[in-house]
């Protein structure tokens, strides 16, 4: 059954973030071309600059569409009047869920990936176009010697997506709580959850500190080590909370669904 | 009747949201292979029970049993529900549908479903986005008696049409359910069900007030069902 959910997940959003990708992918190949003429124009080199920051806006809003994306899907899938539907298929409410976690974080990665390697065929034929060739040349050994920073910077953002998209989930799974206002109670039970989670985040550190000593826990912050446990602390905390908040979103769902 | 030839139980059944309370204690035993009214008026809980059955709501108190079962994904795959609201996403078409439902429920007829779209001359490559409320009415009674499941759940299936359309929805009723499925058919508007009815259900405030046949409605009172409740609801 997970799997005939997660078919039609895919049916259900890949239109939409196909229709992102390739306006992602026209102003991307627009932006880089131009970036790669070289006119003498004060007038040229001012629409170089607007295009840039159009493509800037552009690239911002694509990945707020893809978050938006999400949060809509949830909400009318599951909490709107298509819910008469979902919650009527012979699917456990866990795997409802889960489904469209699992889908919703392929298309963020997706993004971001994306992202990324717009801006970098952009940055190559643009400012550092002169030295694209040697760029190119010592990547390899870049990535040999401080890859690993990459791979954690692409750790902590697959984990921040998790806990975020749960996040997102348990919000609008509180929100329909509020019959004639789910939307301004999903807003604020994701602003008390947020608010909650850095406070509990803020008391942690200070317990910490007062454990080990304020002194010694800035130093040892300031090492490799130090930053590496406190990144893998961070990851590890944010699955935690992102496991409650896939329970919670689960309980509510079952125990307390409103269709109204 | 044995019990294990029930297809819903109630046992003091209730369910309350806050202080209101819209179910009270209910006891209710439906027989497979019957035709039954949920008849009551506006706010009676006709709707709760109906959603209590499809595991849409929790029960406060009590139980609720579809074949032995509480609700869970294996009495969904038995139940066939059509709710008094259009929950059709509006990005699809028809046909995008009735591979949905093929794809989740193994009891979905397709080639029933394509018959009664043409009987109806609706287009299955049309887009729910461009049907009027009526044309979408038909469709989602069409994907839910298209399924040969073991109980069928029907929410004011006639409220919202035309009386030609409501005599066509009736027979449709009557003639695709399997011969051994039970028709729930949750209405106010007693005059034009009463007719394809084996039982009826009369049910006021959260409560079940007569559960008995439409013949011994007749035979007993000497009216018809429709004037027996506008005499026992009357404002």
């Amino acid at each position: 059954m997970l799997k005939k959910l997660i078919k039609h997940e895919w049916i259900a959003t890949a239109g939409r973030f196909g229709i992102f990708y390739l306006i992602l992918f026209a102003i991307t190949l627009f932006t880089a071309l131009i970036s790669l003429l070289e006119i003498d124009s004060i007038v040229f080199t001012s629409f170089q600059g607007f295009l840039f920051g159009i493509y800037v806006i552009t690239l911002i809003g694509v990945w707020f569409c893809s978050i938006g994306l999400i949060i809509v899907r949830f909400y009318k899938n599951m909490v709107s009047d298509e819910g008469y539907l979902t919650f009527t298929l012979p699917a456990k409410v866990e795997e409802l869920v889960l489904a469209k976690f699992v889908v919703a974080l392929i298309w963020q990665l997706v993004t971001m990936i994306l992202i990324a390697l717009s801006l970098f065929c952009v940055m190559l034929a643009g400012p550092f176009s002169m030295g694209a060739g040697e760029i190119l040349q010592i990547l390899p050994d870049v990535m040999q010697e401080a890859g690993w920073i990459f791979g954690v910077l692409a750790l902590c953002f697959s984990v921040s997506a998790i806990y975020q998209i749960f996040l997102y989930y348990l919000s609008i799974a509180i929100g329909q709580l509020f019959l004639g206002h789910k939307i301004i109670g999903s807003v604020a039970g994701y602003c008390i959850i947020n608010f909650v989670v850095q406070m509990v985040s803020v008391v942690f550190i200070l317990v910490l500190g007062a454990v080990v000593g304020f002194t010694r826990l800035d130093a040892f912050m300031n090492t490799t080590n130090g930053i590496a446990l406190f990144v893998a602390a961070e990851c590890v905390l944010m699955l935690i909370l992102a496991a409650a908040e896939y329970v919670v979103t689960c309980t509510l769902l079952k125990k307390k669904l409103n269709l109204n | 009747m044995d019990k294990e030839g029930y297809i819903v139980e109630c046992r003091n059944l209730s369910k309350k949201f806050g202080g209101f309370c819209a179910l009270n204690e209910i006891n209710l035993s439906l027989e497979r292979g019957r035709i039954i009214g949920l008849l009551g008026p506006n706010g009676s809980g006709k709707t709760t029970l109906i959603k209590l059955i499809n595991g849409l709501l929790v029960p406060t108190s009590g139980q609720i049993l579809i074949s032995g079962l509480a609700p869970c994904p294996e009495t969904k795959a038995k139940v066939s529900y059509l709710p008094d609201n259009n929950y059709l996403s509006t990005w699809m078409n028809v046909n995008q549908m009735i591979d949905y439902y093929g794809d989740f429920y193994s009891d979905f007829d397709k080639k029933k479903a394509y018959e009664m779209l043409a009987n109806l001359g609706l287009d299955a490559k049309q887009r729910f986005k461009a049907m009027s409320k009526g044309m979408k009415e038909k469709v989602q009674l069409i994907l839910v008696m298209s399924r040969n499941a073991e109980l069928y759940c029907l929410d004011e299936p006639i409220g919202g049409v035309d009386p030609a359309t409501r005599e066509y929805i009736l027979k449709t009723i009557i003639t695709n359910y399997a011969e051994d499925a039970t028709v729930l058919i949750s209405t106010h508007l007693i005059a034009d069900v009463e007719k394809v009815l084996d039982e009826a259900i009369f049910i006021q405030k959260g409560s079940v007030l007569r559960h008995s046949s439409v013949e011994e409605i007749r035979s007993t009172y000497g009216q018809s069902v429709d004037a027996l409740f506008r005499e026992e609801f009357k404002c």
